[in-house]
């Protein structure tokens, strides 16, 4: 991406730690695209996904102080946040009644046609290692990931024990560690 | 448990990925406190899950940023505002606009219905007031004829009244057509009297009733000449045989003065 800022981890959060407008601008530009895409992804929606976008990005920027970096990374922390606002919009009712109940199951599913919504070059080559993900890892990801599904509601939507959502977790992300693996070392 | 089976359970994915209950998160939390490998575990878990919501970037609309940066850098307090502003003009927009018709008709409803209701109840106050006037009308007409009922009837009672005594008075001077009538109850020794026909007594002078018992005077009372034709109620009369009617000055005398005598009754 043209504008993203190559930034340690560490000057951006002490940025953001100081409220600087900087920090939001570079927060911006090297994390809205990858934000954007966990909420759209969910969402389904380009208006109300543009909305969570913005509730995403102050909770973050005045939230700030609540990152904790021992329980995890900056970037996942993000996720979470877009994630979890995400998932609350689309359970709440002002959405169910302004979208025609888009299954999430049909979102979920539908793995070939949510990749060609790719945009980001930096990402091509791993796209179509991603597509090689086994369709089972694929479905507990998107799932409990993309999905919001507890344990075991994907127990039962998959039809398989309650163990097996957490091995079978493992195994995915697993599986995703070693299509990055290459990526990762650059 | 063995923290490498704890780890290779899977929780690590799990947590990663936000489905773990809270309980679970919090022990695991505590856990990652403990156990670095916990925390090394996590942190390569996120990676490859990082990597994978990279790869599902899209790119928002362009003017987005200058909107997310502008609301995020205003004041404290606009920000706060701001936000759920802008959160209800595109969320919201479409049940104000309901909201903002709806009361607008709720407007044009009431104040049609109270113009209504005003009128309505102006016409009834209108119509009150006169229903109020003519129930008084009523009332004053109802009182004057209960009142000239009464004295009606009391005159009737007095008159049937089978105790009672009716004498007829007339003239002394046989040219004259002066009458008047007396009434009177021997038990109760009540006495009226019915002018039917008298002239004015004079300046300073009165009618005065005199009941005679074998030619004595007794003094039954003064009396005027009424407007209407109503009996008069005099002084109670123990005995008479004997009525007569004379002109008096005003407040009467003790004896009668037989020379201004206009009625006498025909001895009983």
């Amino acid at each position: 991406m043209s504008r993203r800022i190559k930034i340690s981890e560490e000057d951006l959060i002490q940025l953001l730690l100081a409220r600087e407008a900087k920090g939001i601008e570079i927060l911006y530009d090297n994390y809205s695209a990858a934000l954007y895409g966990v909420i759209h992804r969910i969402i389904q929606n380009d208006e109300i996904a543009e909305d969570v976008l913005q509730e995403t990005f102050l909770k973050i920027w005045n939230n700030f102080g609540q990152y904790d970096s021992v329980k995890g990374r900056l970037f996942s922390w993000m996720i979470n946040i877009a994630r979890n606002g995400a998932i609350d919009k689309i359970r709440s009712k002002e959405f169910s009644s302004q979208q025609k109940n888009q299954d999430i199951e049909k979102t979920v599913f539908s793995g070939s046609d949510v990749l060609n919504t790719v945009y980001n070059p930096d990402t091509i080559g791993l796209r179509q290692m991603v597509q090689k993900l086994d369709q089972e890892y694929r479905q507990i990801i998107e799932l409990l990931f993309f999905g919001g599904y507890s344990q075991s509601a994907a127990a039962d939507k998959l039809n398989i024990p309650l163990g097996t959502v957490k091995t079978r977790s493992r195994a995915a992300l697993q599986k995703l560690r070693t299509y990055f693996g290459k990526e990762e070392s650059r | 448990m063995d923290i490498k089976e704890y780890i290779a359970s899977g929780v690590v994915e799990l947590y990663a990925m936000g489905t773990l209950s809270s309980e679970e998160k919090k022990e695991f939390e505590q856990k990652m406190l403990i156990y670095p490998e916990v925390a090394t575990e996590l942190k390569i878990v996120q990676e490859a899950l990082e990597n994978y919501v990279l790869v599902n970037s899209r790119n928002p609309r362009p003017s987005l940023r200058a909107e997310i940066i502008a609301s995020a850098t205003e004041s404290e307090s606009d920000k706060m505002t701001k936000s759920k502003v802008r959160k209800m003009d595109s969320n919201h927009k479409l049940t104000y606009k309901y909201l903002i018709a709806a009361s607008l008709a709720a407007l044009l409803i009431s104040t049609f219905a109270s113009w209504f209701f005003y009128k309505n109840w102006n016409d009834a106050e209108d119509r009150y007031v006169s229903a109020l006037n003519e129930k008084n009308q009523i009332a004053l007409n109802y009182n004057l004829v209960k009142n000239t009922f009464e004295h009606t009837y009391s005159d009737l009672m007095l008159m049937r009244d089978e105790n009672a005594k009716v004498m007829m008075l007339m003239p002394v001077d046989s040219t004259k057509h002066f009458q008047a009538r007396v009434y009177w109850n021997k038990y109760s020794r009540e006495t009226y009297i019915d002018i039917l026909s008298l002239p004015d007594p004079g300046e300073g002078k009165q009618y005065q009733l005199w009941a005679l018992t074998a030619g004595n005077p007794v003094d039954a009372g003064i009396f005027i000449l009424p407007n209407d034709a109503g009996m008069q109620r005099l002084k109670n009369i123990i005995e008479a045989d004997q009525w007569a009617v004379t002109i008096e000055p005003t407040g009467g005398s003790l004896n009668p003065s037989l020379d201004q005598m206009i009625l006498i009754s025909k001895n009983s």
